[in-house]
């Protein structure tokens, strides 16, 4: 469990966020009144149907995208007002994974695991080190926790699609972020092997005491251990509570017409 | 189109309406650029001017059979030969180093990807990207054999001049293709990394470099093609290589050791398409191998740049010896002037007026020698295609004979090898060669633009028809090979066959320009000839319309390239 010291911080804020599309005029909202507070080392699940906003606002979160209304606030920073270096030096501290594109396919593990590192790096020893690889103890370490360390040096093609998730697992633990952002990164995972990488991730949050928001697209995964569920609907967060607080007749308010083909 | 269904269609399907339109337009186009071209076949009007072009020719002809082969010629050629390839290696390689952070600058992807920027940084980021573009846009649009000319002043007629045209003007198209293909990589595919705190450089670095490496590679190698076979006869303008003695044994008469040197050039050309493919081959062996070997052969491919560009040095040692008192020698205050009046062009309405119908001229042979090349490369493609003189019995019920199979083999080789000579002979070649029937002028540009994209179109043309599944063709249900050509290979590959066109005729106007350089007329003739003049103004007059006639034919190209698909 995290330690209750940590629980007092604010990880992620958002306070009357709304994102919107489209031309002057015509504009619709994505995001509408957001409002969230998630804890340092708090696991969170965000659920909700296609279209709800959830990849919306987790680019939000990781500083991919600026709110039109309202504030962000990651770590006690607001990222859209940081200078291009300042916001460098915040990204390292939020760490992101993604359904697909997780990994750069033509290079090898060895230096898709070392990219956690980039923001610690000069562009100089970057370089040096796509020619000469060096210094791979955490490289390896963090693959071993995933238990991939016999990997080190494979091209990503030759990785099943679950050990490329675990892959980019490891380079999270290198990375040593305080913020995980995951947006959907089980769906195209079987049960079982989605269910070993959403524990992967939990155990990397909970051992750096990382504040976690993850995706979910299936509703088997809530029940693995997250401290809270958040969940959207039509661009703006309909419930929150406990994952036990989550029965049926909530899930079929959020879903709607889906709700059928989750079941 | 053929329907993949139509499997004993009795007659061939077809074809749209629309196919004629661009084919109007294309004639209309030639019949235009037939009307404004200057030609001038004077000369063989007359039965003792056809004689005498005869005569020429047939001499030239007859060196072939007899080249000169002394041991001191064929240690010449050699050297030369060494000269040429060093100047194509270190022109490519200067023009890489300086490509790449031109590159970095105009791409999007690069400087200004990642969280959206507001306020000064998005306006200074734009200022740098469009200044980057331009720059590179100045740098493609100036023809090698021109930035030649324009630092022959500089460096005197040595290798250096030569290498430094090539370098400049490569600086330019790479700096272009890289930007495009890194701004081509998806930006998802790269948020993981700038997720990370990575900077802009170790992004492309690790990210959208890798994934556009391939890409990058394959045009490098093309760059390289191309470079040795300008290398092979820039000299004539900038001094250097085998193009400047090719020149000289043409002058003297001397056409055995022409014939000779001529010959050294194919051959270096053909081995650098030669060499480009094996190394084409490395790499894509090396995506699915072992780290191993991939690293053995990495550092295989390293130690052979190093040791390349080692020996390309050592081979033009001595005008780069020669160049701290070629430069001593220089009067400073002249030059300034001299290049100072480049920034003020003369736009008199005489002179704009000339540079008007000065882009007339390779406009016009562009249209012509890409319309006959490609109706000349789709003959080819039929004579040189495995499909359809060796695999026909694959997709149609065909029994030959085996006098017919190795009849047909026989066809495939020798179109194969002839279309490599075609382009395997720098056009410029080809312009010496044709000069001594028609003289130097229209018709032997024209002649000398066809033969060559006749050549590089008929590879391409015969590759994509040879990709072609057997399933498909078969769909077609044609009663005859010659059938199944017109009408299942030819409107399966014709949106490929028009883009290549598309591009050879951006080629051809391009090469036009260098053409007039060499003397048959045009915007390159009267650059060349202000520049001779020391008119300074009128020349930057002649750049810009070269730099505005690159982007025209740049922007209309891809315009077509976009649009519907006729």
């Amino acid at each position: 469990m995290t330690p209750p010291s940590a629980r007092n911080q604010s990880a992620l804020e958002c306070s009357g966020v709304s994102v919107f599309v489209g031309q002057s005029g015509e504009e619709r909202a994505i995001l509408r009144d957001v409002d969230l507070d998630i804890q340092a080392g708090e696991l969170v699940a965000l659920i909700g149907p296609s279209g709800a906003g959830k990849t919306t606002l987790l680019r939000l979160l990781g500083s991919s995208l600026w709110a039109d209304r309202g504030s962000v606030r990651v770590l006690g920073a607001e990222p859209s007002r940081l200078g291009a270096r300042a916001l460098r030096q915040h990204r390292k501290r939020v760490g992101l994974l993604r359904q697909q594109d997780n990994l750069v396919m033509p290079l090898r593990v060895a230096h898709n695991v070392q990219m956690g590192r980039l923001g610690d790096w000069s562009t100089l020893r970057s370089l040096w080190n796509l020619v000469w690889p060096r210094q791979l103890d955490r490289a390896r370490a963090a693959l071993g926790k995933v238990e991939l360390e016999d990997r080190l040096w494979a091209l990503p093609e030759e990785l099943s699609g679950g050990e490329r998730q675990r892959v980019a697992i490891a380079r999270l633990i290198v990375q040593q972020p305080q913020v995980l952002l995951a947006d959907e990164p089980v769906s195209a995972l079987d049960v079982r092997l989605g269910g070993e990488v959403i524990d992967l991730l939990m155990d990397v949050a909970r051992e750096q005491e990382a504040a976690l928001l993850v995706s979910l697209h299936a509703l088997g995964f809530i029940r693995r251990g997250f401290d809270r569920v958040v969940a959207m609907r039509d661009g703006q967060i309909c419930w929150q509570g406990k994952p036990e607080e989550l029965d049926q007749e909530t899930l079929r308010e959020i879903y709607g017409a889906e709700f059928e083909d989750l079941e | 189109m053929t329907g993949e269904g139509r499997v004993s269609s009795p007659s061939p399907p077809a074809l749209p309406p629309r196919f004629h339109l661009p084919w109007i337009v294309l004639i209309v186009a030639a019949g235009i650029s037939a009307w404004v071209l200057p030609w001038n076949l004077d000369h063989l009007g007359t039965s003792a001017g056809w004689e005498a072009s005869w005569k020429r020719f047939g001499s030239f002809l007859r060196a072939f059979s007899t080249p000169d082969l002394s041991p001191d010629t064929l240690r010449l050629a050699a050297r030369l030969a060494a000269e040429t390839l060093a100047i194509a290696i270190l022109g490519v390689g200067l023009g890489l180093v300086l490509a790449y952070p031109m590159a970095v600058a105009a791409s999007s992807a690069v400087l200004g990807g990642g969280a959206p920027a507001r306020g000064p940084s998005r306006a200074l980021g734009y200022v740098v990207r469009e200044g980057a573009r331009l720059a590179l846009d100045i740098l493609r649009g100036i023809p090698d054999f021109a930035w030649a000319l324009v630092l022959l002043t500089i460096f005197g007629p040595t290798a250096v001049t030569a290498t430094l045209a090539i370098a400049v003007h490569v600086a330019g198209i790479l700096g272009k293709i890289f930007s495009e293909l890194w701004d081509s990589v998806p930006e998802g595919q790269v948020e993981v990394l700038r997720a990370t705190g990575a900077g802009r450089l170790r992004v492309l670095l690790y990210g959208i470099q890798p994934m556009a490496g391939s890409g990058m590679l394959s045009f490098l190698l093309m760059r390289f093609e191309c470079a040795v076979r300008n290398a092979s006869v820039i000299g004539a303008v900038s001094g250097g290589g085998l193009g400047a003695s090719i020149m000289q044994e043409l002058g003297y008469d001397n056409k055995g050791r022409a014939v000779t040197f001529l010959v050294a050039a194919l051959m270096l050309t053909v081995s650098a398409d030669l060499l480009s493919n094996l190394l084409r081959g490395l790499v894509r062996r090396e995506r699915s191998s072992s780290l191993r070997g991939a690293q053995r052969r990495r550092r295989l491919a390293g130690a052979a740049v190093v040791a390349a560009i080692g020996l390309s040095f050592f081979w033009v040692r001595q005008p780069i010896a020669d160049l701290p008192a070629e430069l001593g020698r220089m009067d400073l205050g002249y030059l300034r002037r001299h290049f100072g009046q480049l920034l003020r062009p003369d736009f008199s309405a005489g002179t704009l007026l000339e540079a008007l119908q000065g882009m007339l001229v390779p406009l016009g042979l562009g249209v012509l020698a890409t319309l006959f090349a490609y109706v000349a490369a789709a003959c080819f493609a039929w004579l040189g295609s495995a499909t359809f003189q060796i695999r026909s019995h694959a997709f149609m019920p065909e029994r030959s004979s085996r006098v017919r199979r190795v009849w047909r083999l026989g066809l495939v080789l020798g179109a194969r090898t002839l279309t490599a000579v075609l382009r395997g002979v720098p056009e410029v070649a080809w312009v010496w060669i044709l000069a001594l029937f028609f003289l130097t002028g229209i018709e032997a540009a024209l002649g000398a633009l066809l033969i060559h994209s006749a050549g590089v179109l008929a590879r391409v043309f015969t590759e994509t028809v040879d990709n072609i599944p057997y399933r498909r063709l078969e769909a077609v249900g044609a009663p005859g090979r010659a059938s199944a050509f017109t009408h299942g290979a030819l409107p399966m590959s014709r949106a490929d066959w028009r883009s290549y066109a598309l591009f050879q005729f951006e080629s051809n106007v391009r090469t036009g320009v260098v053409l007039g350089i060499v003397g048959v007329g045009g915007l390159g003739h009267l650059f060349r000839r202000a520049l001779a003049h020391r008119a300074m103004d009128r020349c930057a007059t002649f750049l810009i319309a070269l730099v505005l006639l690159t982007l025209v034919i740049d922007r209309l190209s891809r315009r077509i390239q976009s649009g519907p698909r006729c």
